[in-house]
């Protein structure tokens, strides 16, 4: 089927990722460059006679005629699988696979390209891939590097195989059809150090929590030396009565525990205020990832359709728990901040510490709702730009998922929009 | 291991295939060997790591200044475009070679060398180019294959990377295996096709239609023969050169019998009997010999018709068939008078009256094929009388011809009877009448002359004596001092020594061939077979003299002379069918093949119907006799059937059996035995290296005890082993190309382990 208009540019919206379709079947400049040699080729076998000259404008002729078999060869009788990855972050690069099966008994499949043409929003660019070669009967695996820019969970349905072997004369497109799902969960940032400052530690809440060794807070006691061990903790005076190199032993706190009270609020849909909120949301995420590297407990409270209570724990478990419902955050235009902190007095126990995840400046006031157990942290203050060091290629007012996306959403309105 | 990386190395191949084609075409090996040195340094450079492209700016400056160079020699009188056009592409490809940095540079050198390549198609049709041309084409499809997949790999990293992702070299690494036997499959498929293509372009596409459309762009030499030229004046001494390229092809019957070589064959293009002596005459320089005005006949003859040339009275004796190559010349080359002609296609001649020699009105700037006969005894033809002949040219020339400009000495020598010789009577030169026509004398004293001439004078082509005549008439340097030279001056100077006699002489100039092909069973006609002879006229007619000594060649033919006539052959066959392909060659292949198929349809025709006859009266018979073979025919199927039905389920039982599968119900036996045959080949591939399954071992503890062969063979086995249990216990159903791929693994393994040492005799 000849499709007469060129490649088609679709760019969603302003925000949107620029998607190429490929005609299911088109003339490449480089087509119509070798067209018109072969126009002159003829010319100049009809003007000079000479023989040589119709052998080669015919076999020029053959070239083309068979440019068009070989594309078609190429798409014949090849399947395609995604192979994604479960999970993926918003600014990090993941690498997405496409394996390719030639199930063609004897003819090689050769410069495939892929590219997917639904879900392509929730990337920077387009994903695409290449594949430079299938042999018969085998199947090759491609991939194909991108960067998230939206979380949430994305489908990825239509895709484009497409060819220009065997000389770029002629371009061949075949849509497909398969469907996959994945979760992109918020943007992680460096986390300063000085945040969990801020927590108090769990043994401070009561008198039962017993002191652990293998710290540098206290002192714990004495042990044998052991080769290994720092001089400097060397107890000299036990050793010279002891008559054996002794060594001192301190005690380390107890981790914090953390509940992160995420407030999703949006008082209006300005990019703003989006912005602040997609801020808060990524910083949730990156404690959530802080956390789990430090082997420190943590828990979440956020608006999730409804009130979402996910209770202090440590592992890597509970960190995809708790990226997969940040990921998931739906719009809140409903539940405030005041009803947040009222959800807060079930979970904040008194060796908790509520680390409250805002989009609005709190500082002030907070103190006596706090008790000493809450810490507030306003995604759009300076102090949380220097504690959490996001990559600044990320453009927090789009990375919401499509959905949400006040531009996004406007146009899907729009009666005109075909 | 194939890849991509080829592609430089074929392109620089690419590029010097078409620098040599051109060269070989336009003939211009210093060309050839300054660009080829250029591309080698370049090719040094790119794989030392020492290339630097050239600037853009100077790039675009020596291509102007290349342009402004050579549009200038295109407008030049005598230049041949087409030529100097390929001068200027082989100027751009090796600026472009130096300033090359991306993929579309490498793209415009594979298009500048294609239109090279053109160029030199049109000025040339040697086979060796011809067979260069394929090599070139074939390596240029394959550099192009490899120049998309190139392009179109980095195109994806340049897509892949646009958003500012720092590409993993993981991300960007292709599967290469087995490129190399794919790339030949698509390779052949390509060129199949397109050769097939070509093929039919060339064979049916019509000829002849819109030539010279755009302007005469062919190759026009203005003279192509060395050896060969009307002007003879004995100071052309880089003509006189052993050229043995080729100027026809002459298949020869004399009598009706075909000519194999027994005598040469003097093939006559032109005469001159004009010498222009110290002052020259009209017509004619110092030291030059021209031809006198005489009567011309025109004749127009069409395509393939046959036209009568010479009325004289004489028979045709001898047949010539000649492929005449361009010699950018108008002689035509005949034995002896013309009488009838038959060219291959419409041409317009001039008939030389007196001196019988045939030109045609246009130099021959294509192949020329004709057929003459002709008559080897020359007698001139007499004046036009009574009916009006067609003359060439407006004026009637006069019949009274001026004379040589011959020097006395030259004529003291003829009278001398040392050179015009004596009989018994005294000597012969005083006892010939002044004026009075030919003589009976005149043969004996022409006899005489080419004997002294013969015995006294050496052949030579050196002419360094020639060189210091200064103002001497090189006729009287050659018979008084130096007394050698070649062709030239020993018919020169037997024509005026009988012209100063008062015989009626002639130079006759052609070619002496004496080479004949035993593989095309024709004379094989070389520039380097110019020659040049004697015509004198007798009462009898003109009769040849060849005063020349010693220039004949070997008659023996070496192993290195035949090789030459097979390449010969080929460059024949090549310029015969493929060169020369005209729109009549068209025609007469479509009419025969057209011919072909109706005799083939009318003989199928016939033969049907013959068929029919036969059976309307032999039915009965035929058809009982057909009964019965079809009946034992069915009965010889069923039994072979069964018997194939029976072997196969035997086959299986005992495959079962082997398996342990005889406990099963016999559906499920028969399934899985089908199924299960790769694992009872497995099973009987170790039984022959001496490997064997204890019967109280499970499949799987048997697999687990083989760990004494090498690890990829027990990986294998181990996997073979697991699929056995899929299929056996897990419920899975192998597809018949599943099967196959297990036969494959099979006989890998059987290779892997024939080719390792026996496990059990290690021990």
């Amino acid at each position: 089927m000849w499709v007469s208009r060129p490649m088609r540019k679709i760019r969603h919206e302003q925000c949107g990722t620029l998607v190429r379709r490929r005609p299911s079947l088109d003339f490449s400049m480089t087509g119509l460059v070798y067209a018109s040699m072969m126009l002159f080729m003829g010319l100049a076998a009809v003007n000079s006679q000479a023989n040589l000259l119709f052998g080669v404008f015919g076999l020029m002729i053959g070239v083309l005629m068979v440019s068009f078999l070989i594309s078609r060869l190429v798409l014949h009788k090849v399947q395609v699988r995604r192979i994604i990855p479960e999970t993926s972050t918003v600014g990090s690069p993941m690498v997405m696979h496409y394996a390719f099966t030639n199930d063609k008994r004897f003819w090689p499949s050769l410069s495939v390209g892929f590219a997917e043409l639904e879900g392509s929003e929730a990337f920077v660019a387009q994903p695409v891939a290449y594949m430079l070669h299938a042999a018969p009967r085998t199947t090759t695996t491609v991939a194909a590097e991108v960067i998230p820019k939206r979380r949430g969970r994305h489908r990825l349905e239509r895709y484009q195989v497409a060819t220009s072997f065997p000389f770029g004369f002629i371009k061949r497109a075949t849509i497909r059809r398969e469907i996959d799902e994945m979760t992109v969960h918020p943007a992680s940032a460096m986390v300063d150090r000085k945040v969990l400052q801020l927590a108090r530690a769990a043994e401070k809440a009561g008198p039962t929590v017993r002191p652990r060794r293998g710290g540098l807070d206290e002192f714990y006691g004495v042990r044998q030396y052991r080769a290994g061990d720092s001089p400097r903790w060397i107890h000299w005076r036990r050793s010279a009565h002891s008559g054996s190199l002794v060594t001192r032993e301190m005690t380390r706190a107890t981790p914090p525990r953390l509940v992160l009270l995420v407030d999703t609020h949006l008082p209006d849909r300005s990019p703003a205020s989006h912005a602040a909120v997609e801020r808060a949301i990524a910083m949730a995420a990156s404690l959530v990832n802080f956390a789990a590297e430090a082997d420190l407990l943590v828990g979440l409270l956020c608006w999730n359709g409804h009130w979402a209570r996910i209770d202090p724990q440590r592992g890597k478990r509970r960190r995809r728990d708790l990226l997969a419902v940040l990921s998931d955050l739906p719009l809140n235009t409903a539940h405030d901040f005041q009803e947040l902190l009222d959800e807060s007095r079930d979970v904040t126990r008194a060796d908790t510490t509520g680390i409250i995840l805002t989009p609005r400046d709190v500082q002030m006031g907070l103190g006596e709702r706090a008790r000493g157990s809450l810490v507030a942290l306003s995604s759009v203050s300076e102090q949380s730009n220097r504690w959490f060091r996001f990559d600044p290629g990320i453009d927090f007012s789009h990375t919401m998922p499509a959905d949400q996306d006040p531009a996004l959403s406007t146009r899907k309105g729009d009666p005109d929009r075909v | 291991m194939y890849d991509i990386r080829q592609f430089r190395p074929v392109l620089f191949t690419v590029v010097i295939l078409g620098m040599v084609g051109f060269a070989l075409s336009a003939e211009a090996p210093g060309m050839f060997v300054l660009a080829s040195t250029l591309v080698a340094y370049n090719l040094w450079r790119v794989r030392a790591g020492r290339f630097h492209p050239l600037p853009r700016w100077l790039a675009n400056a020596i291509t102007l200044a290349a342009l402004a160079f050579f549009g200038l020699q295109v407008g030049a009188p005598g230049g041949t475009p087409v030529l100097v056009i390929g001068r200027f592409l082989v100027v751009l490809q090796l600026v472009k070679l130096y300033e090359r940095r991306s993929n579309r540079d490498d793209a415009q050198l594979l298009v500048l060398s294609l239109l090279l390549m053109v160029a030199a198609a049109i000025s040339t049709a040697s086979l060796l180019f011809g067979v260069l041309l394929i090599a070139y084409l074939v390596l240029s499809l394959y550099a192009c294959l490899l120049f998309h997949l190139k392009s179109e790999a980095d195109a994806a990293s340049t897509a892949m990377s646009a958003a500012n992702v720092r590409i993993a070299p993981s991300a960007l690494r292709h599967d290469e295996r087995r490129l190399g036997s794919s790339m030949r499959r698509l390779t052949a498929l390509v060129m199949a096709f397109a050769g097939a293509t070509a093929l039919t372009v060339f064979v049916l596409f019509p000829r002849g239609a819109g030539a010279n459309l755009f302007g005469p762009l062919q190759f026009r030499a203005s003279q192509t023969l060395t050896g060969f030229s009307d002007q003879v004046s004995f100071q052309q001494v880089a003509r006189i050169t052993q050229n043995t390229s080729v100027v026809a092809h002459v298949k020869a019957w004399r009598d009706g019998k075909p000519l194999h070589g027994q005598v040469p064959l003097l093939l006559r293009g032109m005469t001159l009997d004009l010498y222009g002596g110290q002052g020259g005459v009209t017509g004619a320089g110092p030291w030059q010999w021209v031809r006198s005005p005489q009567l011309q006949r025109g004749i127009d003859i069409d395509d393939g018709a046959t036209a009568t040339i010479s009325r004289q009275s004489a028979p045709a004796d001898t047949r010539l068939s000649v492929t005449l190559q361009p010699t950018g010349t108008q002689a035509l080359f005949v034995v002896g008078t013309p009488i009838t002609l038959t060219p291959s296609h419409r041409t317009s001649l001039s008939y030389g009256l007196r001196d019988q020699t045939l030109s045609a009105r246009e130099p021959l700037y294509s192949t020329m094929r004709y057929d003459v006969t002709c008559s080897t005894r020359m007698t001139g033809e007499a004046e036009p009388a009574g009916t009006p002949m067609p003359f060439d040219g407006a004026q009637e020339p006069s019949r009274t011809s001026p004379r040589s400009n011959i020097d006395p000495r030259i004529a003291a020598i003829a009278r001398d009877p040392a050179v015009s010789g004596a009989d018994a009577a005294g000597p012969l030169a005083p006892r010939r009448q002044p004026n009075g026509g030919p003589q009976a004398i005149d043969a004996d004293i022409a006899a005489n002359i080419e004997r002294y001439l013969q015995t006294q004078f050496t052949y030579t082509l050196d002419l360094t004596d020639a060189r210091k005549l200064g103002d001497t008439d090189p006729l009287v340097g050659f018979l008084t001092d130096f007394k050698r030279g070649h062709c030239e001056y020993f018919a020169g100077a037997m024509t005026v020594l009988c012209q100063s006699l008062g015989l009626d002489a002639r130079m006759a100039i052609g070619f002496k061939c004496d080479e004949y092909s035993d593989v095309g069973d024709y004379y094989i006609v070389r520039q380097s077979h110019a020659h040049a002879w004697v015509e004198v006229n007798t009462p009898d007619g003109w009769r040849t003299y060849d005063p020349t000594s010693g220039r004949e060649a070997p008659r023996t033919a070496t192993l290195a002379q035949r090789l030459k006539h097979w390449l010969d052959y080929l460059q024949f066959q090549w310029a015969s069918n493929v060169v020369a392909y005209d729109g009549d060659s068209r025609q007469n292949l479509i009419t025969q093949v057209d011919v072909h198929l109706v005799n083939s349809a009318g003989a199928g025709s016939q033969w049907m119907t013959r068929l029919r006859r036969w059976l309307s009266i032999n039915i009965y018979d035929l058809s009982s006799r057909v009964l019965s073979i079809v009946v034992v025919m069915m009965l010889a199927v069923l039994v072979g059937a069964v018997g194939w039905f029976v072997y196969e389920r035997m086959k299986l039982r005992r495959r079962a059996e082997r398996i342990g599968l005889d406990a099963l119900p016999v559906s499920d036996r028969t399934r899985l035995a089908r199924q299960l045959g790769f694992y009872d080949d497995l099973l009987r591939l170790l039984d022959r290296h001496h490997i064997r399954r204890p019967t109280h071992l499970t499949p799987m503890e048997f697999s687990d005890s083989l760990s004494f062969l090498p690890s990829e063979t027990y990986h294998t086995i181990r996997r073979l082993t697991e699929m056995f249990y899929r299929v056996r216990f897990g419920g899975l159903s192998l597809r018949s190309d599943q099967q196959r791929r297990m036969g494959t693994v099979l006989t890998r393994l059987a290779d892997e382990m024939s080719g390792s040492p026996d496990p059990r005799s290690a021990d």
